[in-house]
């Protein structure tokens, strides 16, 4: 459907996009109720680079439309595109929907008013800068106020094929994206258990001030209204046959500014070698593990203390303390507590500043996952770095020149000037406590803010714990130890224990990049490498149309006898979790959820067979791909 | 206050546990039809019963009607001494629930049901917890549930899915008829939500 280079002129082109965004009305006795248009993100297709188109429907007011779980009543809207060759479309996101109430127990999950369902359009990349490109789309919805009237559209949006693309539709989507769930690892853990008729889902280690609510997203699971009562949520299943041991489902939490944050609950994948590393812990701690984390951070704090360039820092503080107070023990206690609200304030920036970092990727979409093999292997070449630094290969280094002004500006005697001296002697210890605040940092990047604060504010305890208890008994100085070689040896251990973390973490890299052999696609694979038929059953644990087909037709005897007579290998693809990898199978072969049934050729040839099975479609299908 | 909001959590949660569910004994309830005359569930005991909720203007209701999908059924099921009771539990106001209205779907549907129940008050909805139109229920002779949820397994307003659906409800009641375990027993009913009175 692509218009092959049609090389207009440029105003023509733009006068083509606007009428290329086709709208249409949906009437309803002399009501417009819904207006559909297609609206895109960009003003024309970088070949090979993904656009976002949106389905708007203006819907009149009162009237409302549904979300992805339509709840008790309603259906969701569907859109089917219809795509030139080379192109692909991903699932509708969906924005968070209000909840409806209506007499009759009746809970519906709605859209009122107008709404963006916004849709990621893979492109090819052999598209050629002056062509146009039509997508079409068939569009269908309900819309409800007090009854219910079903509308469809046939959509188009004509673009051009360019070089580079301006951004279009700015607020209106910037607005959508706003109200999406977020991606990444969620400020808090998720469990679900089954007790009895009921499925409880646990969450930890939220912001108790944050208020939450849950939107179940159930796919064939029947389910009551979920209770929310935190930090737990209950969802009652209404088949006293159901298996299911979770849902999916969408966590909202509101913070105490009123500022709120979707995010979709982790949805069952294997994530445990990776949530089990090191410090990458906290990023999904609860609260008891946090504790731990917090004490590491502490006694991390500590060690700073002993790093070359701070040890001696510290008996000339205290010693310039005693001199400052002429021996007046209050006025000593006071000054080094000023001290170390030095060395806090500077931590407390540092921790300010990763959180703003980490605002600012969120917005950007960056994924500070160790999920991702990308930012694992960031990780691995920083924490390398440090290794070396410790270990002597090199040495970071504050110009002298600089470490002089700095210390000279930060002023002189009285509380202010131990105020600044806190910050500028922490500041000054950077370069030795570089290789720890930046092993910190990359952790804490996975981290929600308040964990940040946290444990930038326990190391600032550790490493403020001498100055602290110098302060009050002075005396104890002589029990200092003395700087010498040893400070060097610690140092040195320190950096064969990092250098062992960047060894563990390069082996989660591997493991993340090594094909697993258990996946779908090895095991489809693996079967077709045989050179018999195979039978590919798509299936969920949920689905009931797949258990029906399961137990009425492959279950039966004449289709159990063919596949055994005619030696075929059986592949279940359990899409029970969503696996991506079947989702992109199924999508493969037009469908867009389970049952799907595909039959091979021995030469691998694919037969899509109907959702709705009989034993004669299966055994037509296996005679022909025997013959 | 507190104590009046728990003591009203815990009655929602024993209201979301009553309903029946497939294999309980269905509840009985009295009403009276269109035509005025009173029917009770009791006194069909001994044969096999399906509940319709139904609503004379809800599109998902016209897309089983219009196109005969409904009525289909109903009369292979009443052709084997199935009972068939169609209820509306509109509140009496709201759309579909005017007697008229009833009347001439009736009429124009062809439709012919044993009867056709006003349950205005909603308490025989609220009892079977029905959310949508079409909402179905089969009991069986022993009077109990042995089905309850959607018509079929696709969930749109659209006619044209109707011949490549599964219809729970007969797969239901052939399976049950004829002494096998009933595959599907439960569903998620699709439609439009009823339209109930009072508050919630």
């Amino acid at each position: 459907m692509i218009a092959f280079a049609m090389r207009l002129p440029k105003f023509v082109l733009g006068v083509l996009l606007f009428i290329g965004s086709l709208c249409q009305a949906q009437v309803y006795q002399g009501i417009q109720l819904v207006k559909a248009s297609l609206l895109a993100d960009q003003n024309g297709i970088v070949p090979g680079h993904p656009i976002t188109i949106g389905l708007q429907l203006a819907t009149a007011p009162g009237w409302h439309t549904y979300w992805e779980y339509p709840g008790d009543a309603g259906i969701p809207t569907r859109i089917d595109w219809k795509l030139p060759a080379g192109f692909t479309a991903g699932p509708i996101q969906w924005p968070i929907p209000a909840r409806d109430t209506e007499p009759g127990d009746i809970v519906n999950y709605i859209y009122a008013g107008d709404v963006l369902l916004p849709v990621e359009i893979q492109t090819p990349a052999g598209l050629k800068p002056g062509q146009t490109v039509t997508i079409n789309a068939h569009a269908a919805w309900l819309v409800c106020k007090d009854l219910c009237v079903p509308g469809k559209a046939d959509l188009s949006i004509t673009l051009p094929v360019v070089a580079a693309s301006q951004p279009a539709n700015g607020d209106l989507f910037a607005s959508t994206r706003a109200e999406l769930p977020m991606k990444g690892t969620p400020p808090f853990t998720a469990s679900w258990s089954r007790q009895g008729q009921a499925l409880v889902l646990h969450i930890a280690g939220l912001d108790p001030q944050a208020a939450f609510d849950f939107f179940p997203l159930p796919g064939d699971v029947q389910i009551g209204h979920p209770k929310v009562t935190p930090p737990t949520v209950n969802v009652l299943l209404i088949d006293p046959k159901e298996t299911a041991a979770s849902i999916d489902g969408v966590v909202l939490m509101t913070a105490k500014d009123g500022s709120a944050q979707a995010w979709p609950l982790p949805n069952g994948k294997p994530t445990a070698s990776i949530s089990a590393i090191g410090t990458g812990g906290v990023a999904s701690s609860g609260q008891s593990s946090l504790l731990y984390w917090l004490g590491l951070g502490f006694v991390g704090g500590l060690i700073l203390n002993v790093m070359p360039c701070v040890l001696p820092v510290i008996a000339l503080k205290i010693f310039g303390f005693i001199k400052q107070a002429g021996e007046s023990p209050r006025r000593i206690l006071a000054l080094g507590f000023t001290f170390v609200g030095g060395i806090f304030a500077w931590f407390f920036f540092l921790a300010a500043l990763i959180v703003s970092f980490k605002l600012a990727g969120h917005q950007l979409n960056w994924a500070f996952q160790f999920q991702h093999p990308a930012f694992v292997a960031v990780m691995v070449v920083i924490l390398l770095l440090f290794a070396l630094n410790l270990l002597g290969v090199f040495e970071i280094v504050l110009p002298e020149r600089l470490q002089a002004k700095v210390y000279d500006a930060s002023g002189g005697e009285g509380y202010a000037g131990t105020f600044w001296h806190g910050v500028f002697a922490t500041l000054m210890a950077t370069p030795c406590t570089a290789p720890f605040l930046g092993s910190a940092l990359g952790f804490a990047l996975a981290s929600p803010a308040p964990t940040v604060f946290a444990m930038f504010g326990s190391i600032a305890a550790g490493m403020s714990a001498p100055y602290a208890v110098l302060a009050v008994k002075p005396a104890w100085l002589r029990y200092l130890p003395k700087p010498g070689i040893w400070m060097v040896r610690v140092k040195q251990a320190l950096g064969v224990l990092l250098m062992g973390t960047v060894l563990w973490l390069g082996w989660v890299l591997v493991e993340q990049l090594t094909p697993r052999t258990d996946t779908f696609p090895a095991q489809l694979a693996s079967a077709l490498a045989k050179h018999q038929i195979v039978f590919v059953d798509f299936t969920a644990d949920w689905c009931v149309n797949c258990k029906v087909n399961e137990h009425l037709v492959l279950d039966s005897g004449p289709v159990q006898e063919a596949f055994k007579r005619k030696g075929v290998i059986l592949v279940k693809a359990d899409w029970t979790r969503g696996d991506e990898d079947i989702t992109a199978y199924l999508r493969k072969y037009g469908r867009a959820g389970v049952p799907c049934y595909v039959v091979f050729s021995p030469d691998g040839n694919p037969t899509v067979l109907p959702e709705v099975i009989t034993n004669d479609i299966v055994l037509n299908a296996l005679n022909q791909a025997q013959s | 206050m507190k104590t009046r909001l728990t003591l009203l959590l815990a009655l929602v949660s024993v209201a979301a546990f009553g309903a029946p569910q497939p294999g309980d004994p269905a509840p009985n309830f009295s009403l009276t039809d269109v035509n005025g005359q009173s029917h009770s569930l009791a006194e069909y005991k001994g044969k096999y019963v399906v509940l319709e909720w139904n609503n004379p203007g809800c599109p998902f209701v016209h897309k089983h009607y219009d196109s005969g999908n409904m009525q289909g059924l109903q009369k292979t099921a009443e052709a084997k001494g199935v009972i068939w009771l169609t209820i509306n539990s509109g509140a009496s106001g709201r759309q579909g629930a005017a007697q008229s209205d009833i009347k001439s779907f009736l009429a124009s549907e062809h439709a012919n049901p044993t009867a056709y129940l006003i349950d205005s008050d909603g308490k025989v909805g609220r009892l079977y917890a029905a959310k949508t139109t079409p909402d179905m229920y089969i009991i069986n002779p022993d009077g109990k549930l042995v089905y309850d949820g959607a018509i079929d397994n696709k969930p749109t307003p659209d006619p044209e899915d109707i011949p490549g659906a599964t219809n729970y409800v007969k797969v239901a009641l052939d399976a049950s008829m004829a002494g096998k375990p009933v595959p599907v027993t439960t569903s998620r009913p699709y439609g439009c939500s009823i339209k109930y009175g009072g508050e919630y």
